[in-house]
């Protein structure tokens, strides 16, 4: 059957608009949702941060195993914390994207429309939580060194700090999309009749 | 007579859900046929199968077998592209809960549907401020679903389901949430747009307040048409 369509115009400023409708009108639960991917940044931010300290404060044995350890495990809890943020997120509103698709949305409409609201609050929860994670990660070593001495370390290494931060909000960005794409993706395949009686 | 006096034909429609290793058969070969212009409602029981049709003739579902027309289009040969273009195009639809996206305004949820169906801005303006005045919610535009009565929010459905034109409105239960009076507004507002408007109507209810306003009554009775009567009939059944 071919019913000649055109191509369906839906553009980058709509989906914007709609989006940012969306994230205002669940503030709260955004904030929520927002706070869950800023803890986890932070406390992976925190660690990193603390472990390149202690590596350019050269304690003896440089960088300990147990620090790698530390990583990897700040890794899994802010890929946890995250994912099941979004997870959550998406999982409470199948019945919204039942709605969407009976109005005639695509399912890629759909996908994009939740992937830029992951997007918003990835590039949110990413900045701030690698601003406090930092922040944090610096503190916890007033203890070990005097804060000219952490200032001229910090100075030296700044460069490295950036690229902290922003592997940070990359990783909070990766993160929140995806935790967004997978469940979307698959509640935009279900029939309108079954997302719209869809009970979380 | 010419096969496009037919907005809906359905035939033989088949529906069985699986829960488990229980099959049940919603629907057992329902066919009936709907002309333009027609207002025709779908009586029956709790658990008749009334929704299940709603979703069969909506394409909001798939069916076990049978064959679904909607304006001469086989339902089951479109792809998910073309049967989102139906839903947008072709079909309105108003449920029991309304269904309105809660994070829009009454005039954002008319123009979603025309988001979708790629209508410039402007137009998408005009025209849905038009539709709102049309189901009377003209001063109610930048309200948001959540500061509004059950009535005037299924206003606002109904506004929604006229957004693109469709060549026919289904409703399932529109009235059922509602209170005997707002629930004979919500017909009336049907009946007017069906009667001024030209709108095919086609409502699944147990709300007996719809027959006297329809043309036409198909009655269900576990998943089977139990029997389908003229607005003649219904007349001559009131009075013997
Ligand atoms: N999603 C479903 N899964 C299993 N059974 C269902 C489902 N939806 C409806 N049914 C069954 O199909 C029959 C018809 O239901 P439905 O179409 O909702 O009736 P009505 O709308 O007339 O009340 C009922 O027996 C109901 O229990
Ligand atoms: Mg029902």
């Amino acid at each position: 059957m071919s019913l000649d369509l055109p191509e369906p115009d839906f553009s980058l400023s709509e989906v914007f608009y709609l989006s940012y409708s969306n994230i205002k009108r669940r503030f709260f639960r955004s904030i929520i949702t927002a706070l869950g991917i800023i803890l986890g940044i932070a406390f992976m931010a925190a660690l990193l941060t603390n472990s390149l300290i202690l590596d350019w404060l050269q304690t003896e044995s440089g960088v300990e195993a147990y620090q790698y350890w530390l990583v990897g495990i700040s890794l899994i809890v802010a890929f946890g914390g995250i994912t099941n943020s979004m997870l959550m997120a998406v999982n409470e509103r199948v019945k919204e994207i039942g709605v969407y698709k009976c109005i005639g949305g695509l399912d890629s409409h759909i996908v994009r429309l939740f992937i830029v609201e992951a997007l918003l609050l990835g590039i949110l929860g990413g900045f701030f939580g690698a601003i406090i994670g930092i922040g944090m990660g610096i503190g916890i070593n007033l203890n070990r060194a005097s804060l000219d001495e952490l200032t001229v370390i910090l100075e030296a290494n700044f460069s490295t700090l950036l690229i902290l931060f922003s592997a940070c909000i990359l990783i909070a960005i990766i993160l929140t999309s995806l935790a967004t794409y997978i469940p979307a993706r698959r509640a935009s395949k279900l029939s309108p009749a079954e997302a719209l009686r869809y009970e979380n | 007579m010419s096969l496009e006096e037919f907005v809906v034909e359905i035939d033989d429609v088949h529906k069985e859900y699986t829960l488990g290793k229980v099959i049940i058969h919603a629907l057992q070969g329902i066919s009936f046929k709907i002309k333009r212009e027609e207002y025709v409602s779908i009586m029956g029981p709790s658990g008749s199968g009334k929704s299940t049709i709603f979703n069969a003739i909506g394409g909001l579902d798939t069916v076990t077998s049978g064959e679904i027309y909607i304006d001469q289009v086989d339902i089951a040969e479109l792809d998910a592209y073309e049967l989102a273009w139906l839903r947008n195009r072709k079909i309105g639809y108003i449920f029991q809960t309304f269904n309105l996206l809660l994070a829009f305004s009454a005039q954002e949820n008319i123009e979603i549907p025309m988001v979708f169906a790629g209508v410039p801005r402007e137009e998408r303006r005009k025209k849905s401020k038009h539709i709102l005045n049309l189901v009377g919610l003209g001063d109610r535009a930048r309200n948001k679903p959540g500061q509004l009565s059950g009535g005037q929010q299924q206003r606002v459905a109904i506004a929604r389901a006229l957004a693109n034109d469709p060549a026919i409105i289904l409703a399932d239960e529109p009235t059922a949430n509602l209170d005997l009076a707002t629930g004979l507004e919500i017909i009336g507002l049907l009946k007017k747009l069906n009667e001024e408007q030209g709108t095919t109507i086609v409502s699944a209810t147990h709300d007996l307040k719809m027959i006297s306003i329809s043309d036409r009554i198909i009655w269900i009775r576990d998943g089977r048409v139990d029997r389908i009567e003229d607005r003649a009939d219904i007349q001559v059944d009131a009075m013997s």
